[in-house]
């Protein structure tokens, strides 16, 4: 049980490495659409 | 947000209107918490079905083992299903099947019946997980993510448990079978609330990730070719891995630990552990929600902020363990749930930054390849310390 705690600082390494490309990842599918599918909608307000 | 629903994947609004989002936020978490409860519950039954059929260790484990192997290949298929048809319809059918295997437990009549009855449990719970996260991720604003899945993935720590407590009391109260009835009712109760719960359409493919998916097979090898070349997703699953090795070990161990070093009882040592799971649990909530308030003013602080919360972690467990016979026992705990309470901090965001990485049409696939790196490698791993670290052996 003493060593394993170690293995945070590996988890650390890759977040680190994780983080330079993450930006630029997330733009790459961050104009895709996402819709809802058809629920009951507001009803319209009168004019 | 057009009047239709229309939300841009990085989305910071309600995609089903807030209402909406909180009551399908209700019904995912409260089947996760149910997921778990059916999945631990036969761990507290072992003492009297290992009486009543005269079974042994080795039949009483494979009774838990065939529900995780069942899940791990289960997962990335359904979650590959429910991308590509229905994330709510899906979620309704792997709540039947398994609050009906569950219930079918009730009225086995020897240990195969029993055997086949896990099976299923384990087939109607592969992928609900990477389905609700894909689903609330979806259906929430992007700056609230990696709250949101750490609640729901803290649902598990909570229903397992509770799975364990609940049977024993059903149990005492009633017989061990009707504790599979009893806790199998809520998951059909809430499958069917189930179908009230709005989903979000499935999303268009690119037209190679459409060849892509078609089958398993070919999905599998586009993951892979995926991870080489979305670095983020990669070097995230193998981080969310690593760290919870170190959660996985010492929730499997601590009992042990605390028993062989410090003499305490079995069933006092099991209470304290479960204290310390407790602490993880309210731990991946408040690191979440620290990460989604730091990525606020720049997306890579979310990983930057667990980045330094592996390390504190660290810095608290290492030195606790290691102090061993030099703290007193209740320092030594008290450090030990603080350690508890810092590990869980990946739990919301890292799933939250593959969900963020995946094409939107993917996510419950993506969030599912998250599973299978952290189940392989994390969860797998953990409980192995004895290789390379000081546990007197029983």
């Amino acid at each position: 049980m003493t060593l394993i705690p170690a293995f945070g600082a590996l988890a650390a390494i890759f977040f680190v490495v994780a983080a330079r490309s993450y930006e630029r990842d997330m733009q790459r599918v961050r104009t895709v659409p996402v819709d809802a599918t058809p629920g009951h909608e507001p009803a319209a307000q009168p004019a | 947000m057009t009047s239709h629903g229309l939300q841009m994947h990085g989305g910071d609004d309600y995609l089903i209107g807030k209402r909406g989002a909180w009551f399908a936020f209700a019904m995912t978490i409260g089947l996760m918490l149910v997921d778990y409860i059916d999945r631990q519950v036969i761990v507290s039954l072992f003492p009297y079905m290992k009486l009543e059929w005269a079974l042994s260790d080795k039949q009483l484990g494979a009774l838990v083992s065939v529900v995780s192997i069942t899940v791990a290949l289960g997962a990335l298929p359904v979650a590959l299903l429910a991308d590509r048809y229905s994330r709510v319809k899906s979620i309704v059918v792997m709540a039947t099947v398994w609050s009906l295997a569950s219930i079918s437990c009730m009225f086995t009549r020897n240990y195969s019946q029993m055997f086949v009855a896990r099976a299923f449990v384990g087939l109607g719970e592969a992928g609900y997980g990477s389905v609700g996260a894909a689903l609330i991720a979806s259906i929430f604003p992007a700056r609230m993510r990696s709250v949101l899945l750490a609640a729901f993935f803290a649902a598990a720590s909570v229903g397992s448990v509770l799975g364990v407590m609940l049977g024993g009391l059903i149990a005492a109260k009633w017989g061990w079978k009707a504790a599979f009835g009893v806790v199998g009712l809520p998951g059909l109760v809430l499958a069917l609330l189930y179908l009230k719960v709005r989903d979000y359409r499935t999303v268009a493919l690119t037209p190679e990730l459409d060849r892509a998916t078609k089958s398993t097979g070919s999905t599998a090898k586009f993951i892979v070719q995926a991870l080489v070349r979305s670095p983020t997703m990669l070097w995230v699953c193998l981080g969310g891995a690593a760290q919870l090795i170190v959660v996985s070990a010492v929730w499997s161990w601590l009992p042990s630990f605390l028993n062989r070093y410090h003499g305490v009882e079995p069933a006092r040592a099991a209470v304290e552990a479960a204290l310390v799971v407790m602490c993880g649990a309210l731990g991946s909530l408040v690191w979440g929600s620290v990460a989604d308030r730091m990525a606020q003013r720049r997306p890579r602080n979310k990983l930057l902020t667990i980045t330094v919360l592996c390390l504190v972690a660290l810095a608290v467990l290492l030195p606790t363990f290691g102090g061993t016979g030099s703290l007193a026992p209740s320092t030594q705990f008290a450090l030990i749930a603080l350690g508890g309470f810092m590990m869980t901090c990946t739990v919301g965001p890292v799933s939250a930054v593959v969900i963020d990485v995946v094409h939107p049409g993917v996510r419950a696939t993506g969030a599912s390849v998250l599973a299978l790196f952290q189940n392989l490698f994390g969860l797998a791993l953990g409980p192995f310390p004895r290789a390379c670290c000081r546990m007197p052996s029983a």
